[in-house]
């Protein structure tokens, strides 16, 4: 069987599994608030093969136009043991469902969102999962695969990011490793604190890798092209990024690329409804966890033109680029 | 005489080269499934050979497109009564290995159902709970990963207590890791893989003996018996 057919059967062979889960048992509601998109969807079906047919999914597709009605209607016929909203937007949009239904014995797991610490403050009887890649798993990632020692590791952040920082700061402590924070006000311009925290790691000879916050303030193809790929292009040391974009050889600035396994995440998040369900349909201590499971892509290319791999450890990456 | 035994060889030319297993396997572990598919077409050339990363797709697949052997956990593989054993993955010189408990602070004995315990899912959840039961002679609340290489940052934020392994496992996760870790072994054993047909594995099982020892060793095994 060639390989079309064979992801087209093995689809097909999981969709008739789900469908006739579904089928079979209605017995735990869940609401999925989701948008539209790949991304979502795979972790939609993480959530669903984890679960098994014990669940049925009820799925509510967000987009721009869809409002708290929408959101309350969907509650209310799919009778919802608990609620699993993905992104920020599906978040808010519960928070308001939740106030206008007054009825808070529903519980919230929130996945896929910017600070979904931050998102879900607030929100009684809810639980999250981070979306942001803690540095520790990125430079443990690292440090696998590399001949040389990752020691110090360098990171620019906004002062508003300040409590992220830290928690990574002492993520990264347990593993031996000094996370060095380059700490910009949030009332700077973006470029020119860019610029200048840059300019610092590149100086300094004792850091071992550069993690890039996935954040906007920072992020952006403006600030690409006028400072991160002038000061970082040709760095000799490992550049970490958080978008398979950024990791692509001919681009010269990403050398290693730590994603979010959307599949996994989705897993994670089932675990979370199970312990709901496990403990009486009720949240038991409202949390945040950090993801588990990432992607890993391999710039090869710039990675040797900066450092010694293991080559054996080859086969612990997800895809290499060359 | 010599005519007539020449025809079965005529035959077979003619009908061209002789098809291979349709292989599946499912065997987490720190190398990525394109890694052991890499490894495991190259010794059994003529084979197809699917090597699955998730459990569900795996399972899904065996159901739909039944190959003529499978590659899997002992516990998964009984759950295809079509498929029978023919090789038993072993190490050491045993076809299951001791069960481990790994933290970063000491468990105390006997505290073991009250703890949050990482465990990578090769079945599903209620079996899960069995397995890990019969290993650890209690059943802790499972968080369960979909990869060897999630179970270290369960650990690293303190999601569980401790995490369940087998022994051949230790070291590869100690060596990711600068974190002191303490290691119990539990009262039970861990499965291995065993590889399992419909009928006659044919030339499977030469070339899953043949395996070195770095290439068995994606598979969680140092041996082979029947």
């Amino acid at each position: 069987m060639d390989q079309v057919s064979s992801r087209i059967a093995r689809s097909c062979a999981i969709a008739l599994l789900c469908l006739s889960g579904v089928a079979r048992a209605q017995t735990n509601p869940v609401l999925v608030l989701r948008p539209a998109g790949a991304t979502f969807e795979e972790a939609r079906k993480g959530i669903l093969e984890t679960l098994g047919p014990s669940f049925a999914l009820k799925d509510l597709l967000v987009a721009r136009e869809t409002s708290v009605d929408d959101v309350s209607r969907a509650w209310r016929e799919s009778k919802p043991k608990v609620v699993v909203a993905m992104d920020n937007r599906s978040v808010a949009l519960f928070r308001e469902a939740r106030e206008r239904i007054g009825d808070t014995s529903v519980p919230l797991v929130a996945i896929m969102g910017v600070r979904i610490d931050a998102a879900i403050g607030g929100i009684a009887n809810s639980v999250g999962i981070g979306y942001e890649i803690p540095a520790v798993t990125t430079l443990v990632n690292l440090r696998s695969i590399l001949r040389t020692p990752v020691l110090r590791a360098a990171m620019v952040y906004r002062a508003s990011w300040e409590d992220m920082f830290r928690r990574n700061a002492s993520f990264c402590k347990a593993e031996n490793i000094e996370l060095v924070g380059k700490r910009v006000p949030d009332g700077t311009d973006p470029a020119t604190g860019l610029e200048g925290a840059l300019k610092e790691i590149s100086r300094d000879g004792t850091i071992d890798a550069l993690v890039v916050a996935n954040d906007n303030f920072f992020l952006n193809a403006n600030l690409l092209r006028k400072v991160w790929l002038p000061r970082v292009s040709g760095w000799k040391r490992p550049v970490i990024v958080g978008v398979e974009n950024l990791v692509r050889p001919e681009l010269r600035f990403g050398t290693f690329a730590i994603l979010p396994d959307h599949y996994a995440l989705g897993t994670q998040a089932a675990g979370l409804v199970q312990e709901i369900e496990e403990a009486g349909w009720k949240v038991e201590e409202h949390r945040t966890d950090q993801p588990l499971s990432v992607i890993k892509v391999l710039n090869l290319r710039g990675m040797v033109e900066c450092c010694k791999i293991l080559e054996e450890k080859k086969s612990e990456i997800d895809k290499v680029l060359d | 005489m010599r005519r007539l035994s020449a025809f079965p060889v005529l035959a077979l030319f003619l009908a061209g080269p002789v098809p291979g297993e349709k292989i599946y396997v499912f065997c987490p572990s720190m190398a990525k499934p394109n890694a052991v598919q890499a490894v495991l077409q190259a010794k059994c050339s003529g084979s197809e050979i699917t090597v699955f990363g998730r459990l569900a797709d795996f399972t899904a697949m065996v159901g739909a497109t039944p190959p003529d052997v499978i590659l899997a956990p002992k516990p998964l593989a009984d759950q295809f009564p079509l498929f029978k054993p023919f090789l038993k993955g072993t190490r050491r010189g045993a076809p299951n290995e001791g069960a481990v408990l790994v933290s970063t602070r000491p468990i105390e004995t006997g505290a073991v159902a009250t703890l949050n315990v990482g465990v990578v899912g090769i079945l599903d959840r209620a079996p899960m709970n069995a397995l890990v039961q019969a290993a650890l002679g209690a059943t802790p609340r499972l968080k369960v990963v979909t990869k060897v290489e999630d179970l270290l940052p369960l650990l690293t934020f303190g999601s569980a207590d401790a995490i369940l392994v087998g022994e051949g496992q230790v070291e590869e996760i100690r060596s990711r890791t600068q974190a002191s870790l303490e290691s119990a072994p539990g009262p039970g054993r861990m499965p291995l893989v065993v590889a399992a047909s419909k009928g006659d594995p044919g030339r499977t099982e030469t070339a899953l003996k043949s395996l070195g020892s770095a290439e068995k060793k994606m598979l969680g095994v140092d041996g082979w018996t029947r």
